[in-house]
This record gives structure tokens, sequence and C-alpha cells, in this order.
């Protein structure tokens, strides 16, 4: 009975330590995913900011609608941009509430800027006027240079951790004696893990609510885990 | 002590702000430029305290904006400092309240009120600790001032614009 027992033990201790190791590749993964989803984000508004003054700029729309424009195919995008990041990245996203500037507001800001304190909208010259939208579209194709900054940390961070968790897979490959099944095994093991983590994030979202960034975390990481020794176990 | 508005504080921009890079203006006082450098494109506001000067920048990002908070000393150097942006969020800087001594008041991100608290003399604090959300400060053990924020109530559809147009 003795020696049953502890092969038992030692193939949970094997599989909880493989669990862990997939963690890697489910951090590294999840890091990589919403990096990409914000070079997309910077890319896109970029895009359409250039788009909308080349439109004005050739007269195929007026700088009042590019403006208007400007602003909602920008809260279009960081939608879509959210939906592709990650449930976490998703939740961090979504744990501030948003107090943004209305077109008016918008407005009256960029007057004040590009023409003094005292100066009033409606009191300004088609041109003058047509500068303050053109500086609203502008600015709405720019990020926030810190937040990007910290992103391509995350980045480098990511792919970091995806070299350390294939460094590993290839040791292990390399030192097994049944280099296919171990080669299958490691495949099984961080695929799941980094679906796990995936699966746990979101349903730790809706158990949560989606802005609930330690919780959809945490979920993501037990999701990731439990995914990976349940697969090593099996194996 | 009470705080009150600078007068003759303002900033000219010497890199506008890009995606890549973040803005920094040149502070000038009575018209005249100082050499003194800080983060920000925006002039906000400037306020006296005690022997010191607050000043509250934003980097014109309007749709994920940066507020730059800096407590600077005769010398113009900066004494403390905080950041506050956050990822896919902006904020708009209003609603500043100096009633109370050595303690300011405003809204920047939706939905909190922010409340920045002055101390008499430097503090030490242990960096490590995490600040509030949305919150950057530099890596110092003594800090000047402390902000944190507190949640509002829902507020109405006329007073609070949600730009993204997502629920959360």
């Amino acid at each position: 009975m003795e020696p049953n027992k502890t092969d038992k033990d030692e193939a949970i201790f094997n599989s909880t330590m493989k669990s862990l190791e997939a963690q890697i590749t489910n951090v590294g993964a999840h890091l990589s995913i919403d990096t990409k989803a914000r070079l997309l984000y910077i890319q896109e508004i970029k895009n359409m900011s250039d788009k909308l003054r080349a439109d004005a700029i050739s007269r195929r729309i007026s700088w009042a609608a590019a403006a208007r424009q400007a602003q909602e195919t920008r809260n279009l995008i960081m939608g879509i941009i959210r939906a592709r990041s990650t449930p976490v990245g998703r939740a961090f996203a979504e744990s501030m509430k948003q107090k943004g500037y209305s077109l008016n507001q918008l407005i009256a800001l960029k007057t004040v800027q590009l023409n003094g304190e005292q100066a009033l909208f409606s009191r300004l010259s088609i041109t003058k006027q047509n500068a303050v939208y053109a500086s609203i579209v502008t600015s709405a194709g720019r990020s926030n240079a810190y937040v990007s900054r910290a992103m391509a940390g995350a980045a480098y961070a990511g792919r970091g951790l995806l070299f350390v968790a294939i460094a590993l897979s290839t040791y292990k490959i390399a030192t097994s004696s049944n280099k296919a099944a171990t080669f299958q095994k490691e495949l099984a093991v961080n695929g799941v893990s980094v679906a796990g983590g995936i699966a746990g994030g979101a349903l730790a979202g809706l158990a949560c609510g989606p802005a609930a960034p330690i919780c959809v975390t945490v979920g993501a990481f037990v999701g990731g885990a439990l995914a990976a020794f349940a697969t090593a176990n099996y194996w | 002590m009470k705080l009150t508005h600078a007068p003759g504080y303002s900033i000219r921009v010497i890199t506008p702000p890009t995606s890549e890079v973040a803005p920094a203006s040149e502070l000038i006082i009575e018209g005249k430029p100082t050499g003194k450098v800080l983060g920000g494109a925006v002039f906000e506001v400037a306020l006296n305290w005690n022997d010191y000067v607050l000043l509250f920048l934003t980097d014109d990002v309007p749709f994920e904006d940066t507020l730059n908070i800096y407590v600077l000393d005769e010398n113009l150097e900066v004494v403390d400092s905080a950041r506050m942006f956050y990822i896919y969020s902006t904020g708009v800087f209003s609603a500043l309240d100096l009633t109370e001594p050595d303690t300011l008041r405003f809204r920047f991100f939706g939905g909190t009120l922010w409340t920045l608290k002055l101390f008499p003399e430097k503090k030490f604090v242990l960096p490590i600790i995490s600040g509030t959300l949305g919150v950057s400060r530099p890596f110092t053990f003594f800090r000047l001032f402390q902000l944190h924020s507190r949640p509002l109530p829902e507020p109405s559809q006329s007073e609070n614009y949600d730009y993204t147009g997502i629920s959360s």
C-alpha cells in the first residue's frame, strides 16, 4: 500500500508543479494579448484621425463633421479594443469610471487653448472655428504616452515569460525518454493553461462584475492553474 | 494654512504631446520664462500654500488625459509630485474646492472626489505601498502631500457625460 500511496502523492506533486509552471505561459499570454490590443488601439485611432483630417482637407466632409466623427469613432474603437483584451485587461480598463469631455466641452477647451482665455467659439471666424475642429480631430488620434510606455514594458515582460515557458518545455522534451509524448503533454498543459486562464477570468468577471480587476486576476490564475493541473494529472 | 490662487503663473509648451512622447512645458512667471521644465501641456491652476506653489497641468490628450500635480519650493525645485492617468480612461480637472485649510478637493476621473492633503512637513512613507488606483507617485521615502479618492453618488446624465458609451 505504501509504495502506491507514494506514487500517487508524487503524481499529484508533479501535476501541481506542472500547473504552476504553466502559469508562466498563462501570464505571458495574457500580457502579450493585452499589449497587442493596446498597439492596435494606438494604430487604429491614429488611422482614424489621419483619415478624417484627409477627408476634411479634401472637403469631402466639413471640419465640424470630422470632429464629431472623431469623437464618436474613437469611443467605438475603445469599445472594440476592450472587447479584444483578456478579461483581466478588460477588468482593469473598466475599473475606472469615465468622465470625459462632451464635444461642446472639447470645443470650448480648444477655443481657449488656441485663441486665449476670453475667446468665444461662436465669435470666431470660420477659419478659426475650423482650426478648433481640426485640433479636436488631431487630439482624437493621440493616446497617453505614459500608458503606452507602461504597456511597452508589459510587452517585454510578456515575451520574456513566454520565452522562459518555451525554454522550460524545450528542456523537458530534450531530457525526456519519450520526446513525442512529452512534447504533446507540454503543448496541451500550456495551451489549456491559457484557455483556462481566460475562461477563469471571464467567470470571475461574471461573479464579481467586470470592473473588479483583483477578483478577475485571481479567477484567471485559478482557472489557468486548475486547467493545467487537470490536464497534467490526466496525462 | 488656506490655499489661495497664485496669479501670474502660466506655461509655454516646448514638447507637444504625441502617442509616444509625453508633453513638456516651461514654467512662466509674470510673463518671464523661468527655465523650469515640467510635464504637461495645458495649465489648469496654480495655488499658493505656505512657501510652496502647487501646479496642476494636464497633457492635452483629451481622450486619455493625464493630470500632473507638482509642489514647487521657492527655488522652483519639485519637492513632491503625482501623476494621474489610467488606461482607456480620461478625466476632466474640475470642481476645485479650497475651503479647508491644507486641503484641496477636485474631480478628475469620473465618479470620484479627489482630496489632496498637504503635510506641515515631509512625511516618511514606504514607496512600495501602492497608492490609489490611477495615481503614480515618484519613488521616494518622503511625501509632502497625500492623495486619496472617495466615490461620489451616481451623477445625473447632465452632470456626467460618459463619452465611451460603454456601461461598466
